[in-house]
């Protein structure tokens, strides 16, 4: 277990005092033993029976909801028990909400202490607050709830406190992220707001609809409207999940796939990194950008069906053995068509050798003929390319590498890949993440003492694209039955 | 057959079920001619709610698909009490009625475009409606006859007591017609079932019981109201579905990687999955496992990536038992790496270990998939694709010789029987 720093101790000690203190209160008041002769304040504390009920029923969903919570593991930003504690203020009032907002301590028993105390102080301070401000604005709890001046005097309060409830929340937390994990308030409060406001909101509506079907005689009512969003967040935890494993298991498919090719070993990753630049900065959708990630990704697959002596192979390539690299992404493309979600990205794979001036390959393309995809991969490609290290030259440098594009600008990339590339390192430095120590060795050894040309370097691919009708006679001259590998 | 019908043989399950839900609605029926309909604006609104619902199905993984509105609605009709402050009239055979109807609308668009329908799954949505709204509609006649409103708590148990006791039924049928359709044992498919009535089945019955108890107040809004978290619910469902379907594809498309490289027999993974899950299916493995035992045969030859030179054939059977031990582990390494499919890797880590060893008892640490898997691929790498009977009978009995350590007899004889009916194709 981590060791907590002081600051943070001292943090949440102070919290959890506060908070004790506010349950103190409660408990007392709820008792009876305080009363108060406000009568504002006098009517927040509702009659034995409700309290019963709200404790009986509110605070087992609590519990519900807080055990939901810690087998989350996407990050999603709200725990459903803010709903919850805010439809306890509305029926019960600051001082029942409060101690319904202790229940959390019971969940979650493994968990380091100091996490749960800060978790309970935080439950607890935030009903307690989100309460009292209700009480003030003049609310008043469900068994009061009446059409005549809902806004007014149920609307209004509720919108207000649940801000505040908010604030409160979002305060506390940054505390503990200042001392514990010594992130900006700033960065934090970010993280904490944004993109939640419409959660807040459906929350807000959901604290509040319970509370409606309480005041018309139906607790239970209001406990089940908690279960289809438990199951509908469940879903989409499953649907998470499944995404982040069919994620995994491209990366890492490929991967193995790479093991044949010493030189592209983390190659794939960094082209579909640069392509999902080049395509965030042109706006494309989010959906098409994903795709293209992907696209980007298995740009290569189809290397597989090249022989590994060819691949490896130093020094030049002949004709026939340049034509059977040629393959490559119309093998890839083959291999990829059955995933139907994958529909663009397959154009991307079978195109990303062509240029503008139509002396690409497969099919020889001419500028806009080629898939938008394609021609942001081909970019990408060879950028990433120039940029790692080969046995026959060191990394170029970023800048040098931009400077290299640009020059093939209009004859072999588009341009405006080209731009959007230099525009988004700019806000992005690019981080070459290089292949682990020893890979370099393995790619030496593989060789021998000559050298493996990279076929997506530009400089390297200039001279071989004059040899295209050539390496095509050549195959069309000795048919290549079995791209295999098999031949030794 | 028609292509509006499930092109497969009718499982006497299957048949039950249609013929039973058709007799009650047909009595229904025959009961509402002579009856008055009451409250019409209220049948149309919520069957209008159930055609929608129908009409907007989701996939789901196995194959079939699931309707959680429809049943929503249709549950929320057959329990509806007081509405808007008057309490209704209407009898259970028009909630039969009205319910098949809607749900058989909501499935005409995918009859016409010969979309595949499940008729025994609506049949049995609509018994489901039946059995709760000849329970629940009266007592709540007696309720409210007895002129006395029942305490608040009171309604809702009952509707939860009856919803879930309906729902166990639903679900024992349910299993029934799965073991008959997919040769599977009938307490694996119970299980499958049982385990499927906790996630969206939870949010189906508390979001009928809802709003039922919600229209009370709030009338007809109930329905669009508490409608939105199954809503939600339906479409994470839905791209649950999708990125399932697609990683399937992919882990498909990507086990062809030996295939292109000339490491394996064209083929070969997809047909060592396919009769594994026949296999699988009849062993009793739940769905998870098969889900795990399908991705684990589609990439059980993906450590043979690491060999310098491919085996010949791809046929991993005719290598040493180090040789095999290596491509497994390696290939075990390489799905591991992915963190996320643990189980998968851990079934291929042991696809090339034998069943048990001389003087030793059977080795229960080693998965059933994979020693399914030794088995299948042992079978495929000796009779390929081939449908010639006398090739797929020397395999078997090749496998049959080394029973004793390298292949389980039960796995062998299951594959028998399965290879026996089967008409797997050269794909």
């Amino acid at each position: 277990m981590p060791t907590w720093p002081r600051g943070a101790r001292a943090y949440v000690a102070l919290l959890a005092a506060v908070a004790i203190g506010v349950e103190l209160l409660s408990l007392l008041v709820v008792t009876g033993l305080v009363t108060f002769s406000d009568p504002m304040w006098a009517a927040a504390v509702p009659p034995r029976a409700t309290t019963l009920e709200a404790l009986v029923v509110l605070a087992p969903v609590c519990v519900l909801t807080s055990f939901k919570r810690s087998r989350l593991r996407i990050p999603v930003g709200l725990s459903l028990n803010a709903p919850i504690l805010l439809a306890s203020y509305l029926i019960a009032g600051p001082f029942v909400a409060a101690l319904i907002g202790s229940v959390d301590l019971l969940t979650r028993m493994r968990a380091p202490l100091i996490k749960r105390a800060f978790n309970a102080a935080q439950f607890i301070l935030m009903a307690f607050a989100g309460g009292v401000v209700y009480i003030a604005l003049g609310g008043v709890l469900a068994d009061s709830f009446t059409s005549h001046d809902f806004a007014g005097s149920v609307l209004a309060p509720m919108a207000l406190s649940s801000l505040v409830a908010m604030v409160v929340n979002a305060l506390l937390i940054i505390g503990i992220m200042r001392w514990a994990e010594h992130v900006s308030a700033l960065s934090v409060w970010r993280t904490v707001f944004s993109g939640s406001l419409l959660p807040y909101l459906a929350y807000g509506l959901l604290g509040l609809l319970m509370a409606v079907l309480w005041s018309v005689g139906s607790p239970l009512a209001a406990i089940l409207v908690v279960i289809p969003i438990l199951v509908a967040r469940w879903a989409y935890q499953q649907y998470a999940e499944q995404l982040n494993a069919y994620e995994a298991t491209i990366r890492s498919l490929v991967k193995a796939v790479e093991t044949k090719d010493a030189y592209t070993r983390g190659h794939s990753e960094r082209v579909s990194r640069a392509s999902v630049l080049i395509a965030r900065h042109r706006g494309m959708t989010e959906d098409r950008v994903a795709l293209l990630g992907y696209a980007g990704i298995l740009h290569d697959v189809g290397k597989l069906g090249v022989p590994t002596r060819v691949l490896q192979k130093t020094g030049p390539l002949t004709d026939r053995e340049y034509a059977l690299v040629q393959r490559h992404p119309g093998i890839g493309q083959e291999l990829i068509r059955e995933i139907a979600f994958l529909r663009e990205a397959y154009e991307g794979i079978l195109h990303h050798h062509e240029r503008l001036d139509g002396r690409g390959y497969p099919d020889g393309l001419r500028a806009e003929q080629i898939p938008e995809f394609a021609r942001i991969i081909a970019v990408a490609d060879a950028f990433d390319s120039m940029t790692s290290t080969r046995s026959y030259r060191g990394a170029r440098t970023v800048d040098e590498a931009l400077a290299e594009l640009d020059r093939h600008g209009g004859s072999q990339f588009d341009r405006a890949m080209v731009d959007a590339l230099v525009a988004a390192l700019v806000t992005h430095p690019w981080t070459h993440t290089a292949a682990p120590a020893g890979v370099e060795s393995t790619v030496a050894d593989a060789s021998g003492a000559g050298f493996v040309l990279d076929h997506d370097d530009p400089t390297v691919g200039m001279s071989v694209a004059i040899n295209q009708q050539r390496a095509e006679d050549a195959i069309a001259a000795q048919p290549v039955d079995e791209p295999q590998g098999r031949a030794s | 057959m028609k292509t509006w019908w499930i092109s497969r043989p009718v499982t006497v399950a299957e048949a039950v079920i249609t013929i039973a839900a058709t007799v009650v609605v047909l009595v229904s029926i025959g009961f509402q001619m002579h009856h008055v309909w009451v409250e019409p604006q209220l049948a149309l609104a919520f069957g209008g709610f159930i055609a929608l619902g129908e009409l907007a199905r989701v996939n789901l993984p196995d194959g079939g698909f699931a309707v959680p509105l429809a049943s929503a609605g249709a549950l929320a009709y057959a329990l509806v009490g007081d509405f808007a402050g008057r309490p209704t009239q209407y009898v259970a055979a028009q909630v039969v009625v009205v319910t098949a109807i809607a749900m058989s609308l909501g499935s005409l668009p995918y009859l016409a475009a010969g979309k595949p329908t499940q008729p025994d799954a609506l049949a049995r949505r609509v018994l489901m409606v039946a059995i709760v709204a000849a329970v629940y509609r009266p007592l709540f006649f007696h309720w409210s006859a007895a002129g006395h409103v029942p305490k608040e708590y009171l309604p809702p148990i009952a509707m939860a007591v009856i919803v879930m006791t309906v729902a166990g039924f639903d679900a024992l049928l349910a299993a029934w017609t799965r073991s008959a359709r997919d040769r599977s044992p009938y307490l694996t498919a119970l299980r499958d079932e049982v385990g499927a009535l906790f996630g969206i089945g939870t949010a189906i019955g508390a979001t009928g019981i809802l709003i039922a108890l919600a229209s009370v107040v709030m009338g007809i809004w109930a329905l669009p109201v508490f409608a939105i978290p199954l809503i939600i619910a339906q479409f994470s469902l839905r791209r649950f579905a999708v990125i399932r379907q697609t990683h399937r594809q992919t882990i498909q498309a990507l086990s062809r990687v030996t295939e292109v490289g000339g490491y394996t027999d064209a083929g070969h993974s997809w047909r060592v999955s396919e009769l594994g899950k026949a296999v699988g299916r009849e062993l009793g493995l739940s769905s998870r496992e098969l889900f795990d035992l399908e991705q684990a045969a589609l990439m059980h030859d993906i450590g043979q990536l690491s060999l310098p030179d491919p085996i010949p054939g791809g046929a991993t059977t005719m290598a040493s038992g180090e040789e095999q031990r290596a491509i497994a582990e390696r290939g075990a390494e390489v799905i591991r790496a992915t963190g996320a499919l643990t189980r998968v890797a851990d079934i291929v880590a042991c696809q090339a270990e034998p069943y048990r060893r001389p003087g030793e008892p059977v080795d229960a640490s080693i998965p059933l998939a994979s020693r399914i898997i030794r088995v299948v691929n042992a079978y495929d790498d000796l009779a390929g694709g081939s449908l010639e009977s006398e090739r797929r009978l020397d395999a078997l009995d090749q496998l049959r010789l080394n029973m004793a350590y390298d292949y389980d007899p039960t796995i062998v004889d299951c594959l028998t029987r399965v290879v026996g009916r089967s008409t797997f194709s050269n794909a």
